[in-house]
């Protein structure tokens, strides 16, 4: 385990959802943090250096695209994946344009966990 | 030129009517003429007798003075001779009887009848006794000159007649010879010839018994008798002339008659009353005569003005005709042959050429309004069929010659079911509205009874004329429109479930994303990474070994159920999917591909999709590709046209991974059709195939021959929506149960025009 415990926040308002990612990054050794609200997630930041966060769109706040932004201004180092139910969802295209959000959208259910979990780490070890 | 015309020839009855106008005025002037002329001719010969006559009067009684003398001086003789000596006296009357050659014998009787003297001398005669004779007995009462009847002497052929009177004791007697006399010279001579050039008037002068003295045929006067046919109707004798009517020999003569009263002598004139007609005869003659030229030059005169007039008409007529004909090229007026020297038959040739002109443009405007609207009717798409009351057949358009191979001119006048019987069962409609003057619909009809099915909208429309009735069938083929139509329904149908589903997607993707995630995490922990400190710990903190675990888990099939779970989890997410996209009809991220790199990365998906799946291997699978090289690129939503070439792939693969095909083989072919505007994709397997039913239903939405939880019964729906909404293009199928199936997909390749 010479590796470093990599930080990651999970932003969902469902709680079965937002359960089963912190369920299993903390299984795989991550360090989690999670919000159900938009504006305490960034609070989470202001508070931690956090490496990468998992982020859902339809939300009862600003929702995941503001909040992406919000967060990159608080910390523009880490890493984003969007996680939506919504197989409508289109990225905008300044998020799309910003190097620490992942092109691909995962929609929910995410069959894959293994596969999200390999993405965020070679995100996070491709900033730092 | 029409020849049953009815009527009566302008030339006869122009040569009639001249003719009846000169010819009727000559006539009735004639007739006039010959009245007036009559009774002119008539009083004219009356007053040449009347003046004739007393001339011959006057003639007579100047004559007969002489004589009359005679007689005075041989009184005055008596007179001197003293104491009645007769010597005297015969030698007195000698005297005067030689003097006068009229005198043919002069005696003197005593009032006894006893002759005294006698000139010329005769001494036997002297003495007898002339008592017995009339001339002396009817003058021994007179004291007047008296005449007596005429006679013809024996030895003498001239009338002789006497005129004596007695002078105191004598009577005088002379005896005259008439012819003697001046007069009878003259009536003889030549006034005679004058007054009787031809000889046909009779002249007669007789004495007072009626006896002929005179007459133009001097045998009469020989007979010394009374003919009393000369005097028929003699009434008066006071010297005025007589007229009357008298028929001598046969011939009628009109008489004019003047009585002499001295000598009771009668002068008459006899002139034929064919002397009288002659003339009035001849009039009428020449009256006939003038009526007859007059109407020859009328009948000559009209025959050749009519002729002209005939020419100037016919002329016309050829012309009328010609137009009659659809001829109307007429020449220009200076070779018009309708130009005659009649101005009127020139303004009405003028007129002719006017209207010839206008009913040529009218003539040629109706005709090409006609071939308009036979073109409109025979251009149109619709069956036309036009009945008249009885349903025979009045009209006939093109397509319904098509429709039924049946020309025109072969059905009309026939009745309707008989050239087409395929609208037996509209016929009660076809009545109603003929009856009922309604228009009738009948919608969708699949009259043709084909084994595709065609369908027909029937319209029947009652013509709206007072002057032509029957009824207008329209047959128009709607089946494309009927196919179009269910189309938007299956396609409204879908874009609703996509509305539904876009909805939903959400709500159900994140209880899925719970269970499914969350089941991950489970399997992580109890089967896949047992070795997770956490996991160990929790182990240990229980006792357990997790080998034990493992060993517990693999007895209980746990690995298998949260398997089941996972997958299930992805099937319904799968449903959601697809069913999202029947919502989204317009294209986001069309762009330019090479269909052939996509067909390859597309089998390549297939065959690690399958692999995973592990529930049939792809390696098994023979794919045989057929790309040609110089296919034209394609406008698409790469995605959606991967989906659907996936769907195929999987389908072909899955069933025949089923149904345990030998060699299966999935063949994936493209190419351009010939213009370039489509690109062909087939994708053919040798597996289990599909029966008509499954054929005919299997782009309909939630239809699956899967078994229950191996396919959503949406995907070739989806793939048909894809193709024909998304892209403009089409896809169909073709299958023979236990050979195949090949699904054929074309594709525009400028894109779909509205996506």
């Amino acid at each position: 385990m010479g590796e470093e415990t990599k930080k990651l926040l999970v932003v969902d308002d469902e709680e079965f959802v937002r359960d089963s990612f912190v369920d299993y990054f903390e299984d795989c050794l991550w360090q989690v943090e999670f919000s159900a609200k938009e504006e305490d997630a960034l609070d989470i930041l202001r508070n931690i250096d956090i490496d990468c966060a998992i982020v859902d769109i339809r939300m009862g706040g600003m929702g995941g695209d503001q909040f992406i932004r919000e967060a990159n201004k608080i910390n523009n180092k880490m890493a984003f994946v969007i996680c939506t139910g919504s197989p409508e969802y289109e990225m905008p295209d300044d998020i799309l344009a910003m190097d620490n959000v992942a092109t691909e959208v995962f929609s929910k259910p995410v069959s894959d966990l293994q596969r999200l979990e390999n993405m965020l780490s070679e995100l996070v070890n491709a900033i730092k | 030129m029409i020849n049953d015309t009815k009527g009566v020839s302008i030339k006869k009855y122009l040569g009639l009517s001249l003719t009846a106008v000169v010819a009727l005025p000559v006539l009735i002037l004639g007739i006039i003429g010959v009245l007036i002329s009559a009774n002119t001719l008539s009083d004219q010969i009356k007053e040449f007798d009347r003046v004739y006559l007393h001339q011959i009067e006057t003639l007579i009684e100047q004559q007969l003075e002489r004589p009359i003398n005679g007689v005075m001086v041989i009184s005055k003789l008596i007179d001197r001779a003293k104491k009645n000596n007769l010597t005297h006296i015969q030698s007195g009357i000698s005297a005067i009887q030689q003097q006068h050659s009229h005198f043919a014998v002069i005696q003197v009787a005593d009032l006894d009848g006893k002759v005294i003297a006698i000139a010329p001398y005769d001494e036997d005669l002297l003495g007898i006794d002339v008592s017995g004779h009339d001339y002396f007995n009817s003058s021994i009462d007179s004291n007047k000159l008296l005449w007596g009847a005429s006679f013809i002497p024996e030895g003498s052929e001239t009338p002789h007649s006497t005129l004596s009177m007695r002078y105191k004791k004598y009577i005088i007697t002379a005896f005259l010879s008439l012819n003697n006399i001046g007069v009878f010279k003259y009536l003889s001579g030549e006034i005679h010839s004058e007054i009787q050039p031809k000889n046909v008037k009779i002249f007669t002068l007789t004495d007072q018994k009626g006896t002929f003295i005179y007459h133009s045929n001097e045998k009469m006067v020989k007979t010394q008798a009374y003919d009393s046919r000369y005097f028929s109707n003699l009434q008066n004798d006071n010297g005025d002339m007589q007229v009357e009517n008298v028929v001598l020999d046969g011939i009628e003569y009109r008489a004019s008659i003047v009585f002499l009263p001295k000598m009771k002598w009668k002068v008459a004139l006899y002139t034929p009353l064919s002397e009288f007609q002659a003339p009035v005869m001849r009039l009428i003659v020449m009256i006939v005569v003038i009526i007859i030229s007059v109407i020859i030059m009328a009948i000559v005169f009209s025959y050749f003005i009519s002729n002209k007039i005939n020419d100037a008409l016919n002329k016309l007529i050829i012309i009328s005709d010609a137009i009659g004909k659809d001829e109307y090229e007429i020449p220009p007026e200076d070779k018009n042959p309708s130009q005659t020297k009649y101005i009127e038959f020139n303004q009405l040739a003028n007129s002719f050429r006017l209207m010839a002109t206008k009913v040529k443009e009218r003539q040629t405007e109706i005709k090409r309004v006609h071939s308009y609207l036979s073109k409109i009717v025979n251009s149109m798409p619709s069956i036309l069929i036009g009945v008249d009351t009885d349903l025979n057949v009045t009209l006939w358009n093109s397509a319904a010659e098509a429709a039924v191979d049946i020309n025109a001119p072969d059905v009309y006048g026939r009745q309707l079911i008989d050239v087409f019987p395929l609208l037996k069962h509209e016929i009660s409609i076809i009545e109603e509205s003929k009856n009922n003057k309604q228009v009738k619909y009948v919608s969708k009809r699949n009259i043709f009874e084909s084994e595709t099915p065609s369908f027909h909208d029937i319209t029947v429309f009652p013509l709206i004329a007072d002057d032509l009735l029957g009824v207008v069938i329209r047959i128009d083929d709607v089946t494309d429109k009927v196919q179009l139509e269910e189309m938007m329904v299956q396609n409204e149908k879908m874009l609703s479930i996509g509305g539904l589903a876009a909805g939903m997607a959400h709500e159900i993707n994140n209880p899925l994303a719970g269970m499914m995630q969350t089941a991950n995490v489970i399997n992580n922990r109890l089967i896949e990474k047992l070795d997770l400190p956490a996991n160990q710990k929790a182990a240990e903190e229980a006792g357990v070994t997790t080998e034990a675990i493992a060993q517990y888990m693999r007895a209980r099939e746990i690995p298998r159920m949260i398997q089941t779970i996972k997958d299930s989890g992805k099937h319904a997410a799968e449903v959601v999917l697809n069913m999202l996209a029947f919502a989204r009809k317009g294209d986001r991220s069309k762009s330019t591909i090479n269909i052939g790199e996509l067909i390859y990365k597309t089998l390549e998906i297939a065959a690690t999709d399958y692999d995973m799946k592990k529930e049939y291997d792809f390696k098994q699978i023979k794919v045989e590709k057929e790309i040609d090289a110089g296919i034209p690129s394609l406008v698409c939503e790469q995605i959606k046209i991967q989906q659907v070439l996936l769907n195929l792939i999987r389908n072909s693969a899955q069933a025949m991974q089923e149904t345990g095909t030998e060699n299966p083989t999935i063949y994936v072919r493209s190419k351009a059709s010939a213009d370039g505007e489509l690109i062909n994709i087939e994708v053919e397997d040798n597996g289990p195939g599909m029966d008509e039913e499954t054929m005919k239903r299997i782009f309909e939405p939630f239809y699956t021959t899967k078994g229950v939880g191996k396919g959503t019964g949406l995907g070739l729906s989806v793939s048909y929506f894809i193709i024909t909404e998304n892209h403009g293009g089409e896809i169909a199928v073709s299958s023979q149960k236990g050979v195949g199936t090949k699904f054929l997909i074309s594709l525009p390749t400028k894109g779909n025009k509205d996506g």
